[in-house]
């Protein structure tokens, strides 16, 4: 019987020697993914400022093309800008996350306007400008679902209105002051004008609908982002759909929708500062 | 389908319950030795019994986590079909299968982009759908508006086409009557011409009656200057018939008969005085006449001078009729070209207006045609939208 105590002995070992390394690969997984996650958001984040300079670029320049030269310093200003967000982003690029084919498509896009700005008219450089953040939300989506952030069920945030619902909403806004006051400056709306602007109006309502029916996402900014929103759908439809003419001017129209955009933006990075600092906590 | 490769055999259900199999046969093997323990159990025994339970667990816990695994893949594949495009499958496991739900999960991300591209290109398409319904509507109204104007359009030129026939036909009598003006102004002028002439010759008459007035004017004088002789050669007479009547008177009665003599030649001398204050009376009241006669021809010739500048200026307005009455015909001639001119215009016109009345007709018809279509494609659109929202893959 004694001669069974020591190989007892070492198979309990081993046993618990297994245990334990399942465990420890365990955390370290989920320590791993956790750091993923975070990574993914700080990305994100990245991305989200690239969206918006690319969409103050698009503005610049449609107001540039419309007739404007004293912008062009402005213009090429925001083009470095946007020209060192793009070297931080490709910097904490990763592989795992398998963004790089959709960043090279970005930069591609990217290249293509900066080279082709002079001999582009102002609808054409509205629509690739807004082609290149369209795919700009695009990789916003991919990298959420690389970096696994939909398995952040437990946080009280709802995690698809921040990285999809909220860039795109923001959009929607940047393509509806664009358009409206491009309508406003020339006083008048036409068919398409009309049409585009109808649709985008239909699109922001939803959009408020929605951040309206999630207060843990818009946090302090309750009171404030969805009045703003309101606010430019009103001016939107009373000044330029309603009237047969618009009946309100450029400079007022464009600051309604640059603090609508804004407070979208503003509770985006409230939110995912918090869920940031929860996760950092987390893998802590 | 493809022929099953090794990693194949350990997924799904199968694999899982192979897996088990394995560790049950494990754990039988090790129970196996059991029964050898009843006198005594050795070393290997113990190892035998170690290992398969061990096994066994291993396996178990292997099979577990490729159900779960599947488990995992299958809800979300039934979570996507009963339309939930948000879903995504937490790779846990194999490496094999993290590949596979990523692949899924990529597929599950790009095909709900294209369902909401479509989605909004649905939405945009309504508005459009909207739009163009709208401005259909807008143009069918304007057509028929159009329609309604061109008819109306057509009407007034069908009067005025009325309107410039009876013009014409006034105009052309205006032509008559003005022709009928010039000749009668020709006549005046005429008339005027001799009416003129006699008034001339009138002049020249009282020229002449003024002349001989003017005459007998001069020669009473000359008789009322005889008279004034004789008057005096009376009162002569007269105080030598009364100084001889003194010196008949004188002379007693040897005058006598010389102051019979010298009464008579006083009576004879009273007689001559009375005869030629009788003449200077006449002459008086011939004289008085013929002044009043040279005041009455004096006017009458400054009358007839008045006549003749009436006459001229008669005559002058005459002349100025003629010439208006003259333009007048030439300006009605050139109405009556451009009255028949703008009539076959406005019946050119009332020609055109109808064929317009009726092209816009035509237009209003293929309006509504429009506006139909749009309503259509407004119909279409919405059902594009109810199926988008419902989208299965």
């Amino acid at each position: 019987m004694n001669d069974l105590v020591i190989p007892g002995l070492i198979l309990s070992v081993l046993a618990l020697a297994v245990m334990a390394a399942g465990l420890l690969r365990s955390r370290r997984t989920r320590r791993a993914l956790r750091q993923r996650q975070v990574h993914g958001i700080q990305l994100i984040r990245l991305q989200k400022r690239l969206m918006g300079q690319i969409q103050e670029h698009r503005g610049l320049v449609s107001v540039l093309l419309n007739g404007n030269p004293g912008k062009h310093a402005e213009v090429v200003a925001k083009q470095v800008a946007i020209q060192q967000t793009f070297r931080v982003l490709k910097q904490h690029d990763d592989e795992a996350l398998a963004t790089t084919a959709r960043m090279r498509r970005i930069c591609d896009y990217w290249e293509d306007i900066e080279s082709q700005l002079a001999a582009l008219t102002a609808p054409e450089s509205f629509d690739r400008h807004s082609a290149l953040i369209r795919q700009i939300l695009f990789l916003i989506g991919d990298t959420a679902d690389h970096s696994r952030l939909h398995e952040l069920s437990s946080l009280e945030l709802p995690l698809t209105a921040l990285w999809s619902d909220l860039p795109a909403t923001a959009e929607a806004i940047g393509q509806a002051r664009a358009v409206g006051a491009g309508v406003a400056a020339a006083e008048h709306c036409d068919s398409v004008a009309r049409i585009k602007l109808r649709y985008l109006h239909q699109r922001v309502e939803e959009a408020l609908r929605s951040l309206e029916a999630q207060p843990a996402l818009i946090g302090a900014a309750a009171n404030t982002c969805p009045s703003k929103i309101e606010l430019l759908l009103t001016e939107l439809e009373q000044h330029l759909l309603l009237p047969s003419r618009p009946t309100i001017t450029a400079e007022h129209y464009y600051k309604v929708a640059s603090e609508a955009m804004g407070a979208v933006y503003g509770v985006f990075e409230q939110a995912s500062e918090r869920l940031e600092k929860q996760l950092l906590s987390r893998a802590a | 389908m493809t022929a099953p490769t090794r990693h194949s055999l350990l997924s799904g259900r199968t694999g899982g319950r192979l897996i088990h199999l394995i560790g049950i046969t494990a754990a039988l093997a090790a129970l196996s030795h059991v029964p050898s323990w009843s006198s005594q159990p050795s070393v290997f025994n113990l190892a035998g019994l170690t290992l398969g339970l061990f096994a066994w667990g291993l396996c178990l816990l292997l099979a577990r986590q490729l159900t779960r695994q599947q488990d995992h893949l299958l809800r979300g594949l039934e979570q996507w079909r009963q339309g939930d495009h948000q879903v995504r499958i937490t790779p846990d496991g194999l490496a094999e299968y993290t590949l596979l739900t990523t692949r899924l999960n990529d597929h599950f991300r790009e095909n709900l982009r294209r369902t909401d591209t479509a989605e909004q290109a649905t939405h945009e398409v309504a508005h459009a759908a909207g739009e163009l319904q709208g401005r259909a509507g807008r143009v069918a109204d304007i057509a028929r508006e159009q329609h309604a104007s061109a008819t109306a359009t057509a009407a007034a030129i069908e009067q005025m086409s009325t309107s410039i026939a009876e013009i014409a036909q006034q105009g052309s009598d205006a032509r008559e009557r003005a022709n009928i003006a010039l000749a009668a102004a020709d006549q005046g002028t005429a008339l005027v011409g001799a009416t003129s002439a006699g008034l001339e010759e009138l002049a020249r008459s009282s020229d002449q009656i003024s002349n001989t007035l003017e005459q007998l004017t001069q020669q009473s004088r000359a008789i009322s200057q005889i008279t004034e002789v004789i008057k005096g050669v009376s009162e002569q007479t007269n105080l030598l018939a009364l100084n001889a009547s003194i010196e008949a008177a004188r002379a007693g009665v040897y005058g006598r008969g010389f102051a019979v003599v010298a009464d008579e030649v006083r009576h004879l001398s009273h007689g001559v005085a009375g005869s030629a204050a009788d003449i200077a009376s006449t002459l008086r009241e011939v004289s008085l006449a013929i002044a009043t006669s040279v005041e009455q021809t004096t006017v009458l010739r400054e009358q007839a001078r008045q006549g003749v500048s009436h006459a001229q200026g008669a005559n002058a307005a005459l002349e100025d009729i003629q010439h208006q009455t003259r333009q007048t015909l030439a300006s009605v001639a050139q109405i009556a070209v451009a009255t028949e001119q703008q009539g076959a215009a406005s019946q050119e016109i009332a020609q055109h207006i109808t064929q317009v009345a009726d092209h816009a007709r035509t237009q209003s018809s293929m309006a509504d045609d429009t506006a139909g279509v749009a309503a259509h494609l407004a119909q279409l659109a919405q059902r594009m939208q109810a199926t988008g929202h419902h989208a299965q893959p």
